[in-house]
């Protein structure tokens, strides 16, 4: 009964296993999910305005 | 008076009024233009007689809004580009516009040649050249805002960080 179990459970696995990497061959079929924000004017934008924040505070604590 | 950094900073601005209108025209207008009138066959005008003009000047304005720049900063041009002596916020302002100036030259123009036709390049090589300009011009869309902000502030950063 005990080996019954484990290999239902290592079929189980295995095909969990399977299933996982078909996801992810599908996955990157698809192409990556993840965009250029320069693709859109407001993703340039929003891009240009965290910039600003950034440089106003790398600049004040130069300027102290 | 002092003329010469009077005459150019009014230079600067002017100059650079044509090189940051003209990106935000490519940018804002052209694109999504260039994209609707391939779709009804009539892009081919904006090709040959809107945009080598736009170019022409948008490149030059480039070149003429960096040299007034310079010539403004005048003795303080080292300070400004090693952010000392209290000239970071304009420093890093000149370092934005010039990076984008840079972008212009090495990147905008080279490529849109092989777009328009001016150089010789193949269906691949075209393609390549348009993913690129486009990439280098929204780079440089990105980049102009921080850079007005900080040119904005001038050398006395008084107008931004009320030092």
């Amino acid at each position: 009964v005990l080996v019954t179990i484990e290999s239902t459970l290592l079929a189980g696995r295995s095909f969990a296993a399977t299933g996982s990497i078909e996801t992810a061959c599908k996955t990157a079929q698809r192409g990556n999910p993840m965009k250029n924000p320069l693709d859109s004017l407001w993703g340039t934008i929003i891009s240009g305005l965290v910039l600003t924040v950034i440089l106003y505070f790398v600049v004040k604590s130069i300027l102290g | 008076m002092d003329y010469v950094p009077a005459l150019a900073r009014w230079i600067h601005l002017i100059s650079g009024v044509m090189w940051i209108g003209l990106l935000y025209y490519f940018n804002f207008v052209q694109v999504a233009a260039m994209k609707a009138a391939t779709a009804d066959g009539t892009a081919a005008g904006i090709g040959k007689h809107v945009a080598p003009r736009a170019l022409l000047f948008f490149r030059w304005a480039a070149v003429v809004t960096w040299l007034a720049g310079a010539a403004l900063l005048s003795d303080k041009f080292v300070d400004a580009f090693t952010l000392r002596h209290g000239m970071a916020g304009i420093g890093v302002g000149a370092w934005l516009g010039t990076i984008m100036l840079f972008n212009v030259w090495a990147l905008i123009w080279p490529n849109q040649q092989k777009i328009l036709g001016l150089k010789p390049a193949t269906d691949d090589e075209k393609n390549r050249a348009r993913r690129l300009a486009f990439l280098a011009s929204r780079t440089n869309t990105m980049l102009s805002i921080p850079m007005l902000f900080f040119m904005a502030g001038g050398w006395s950063h008084r107008a931004v960080f009320g030092l």
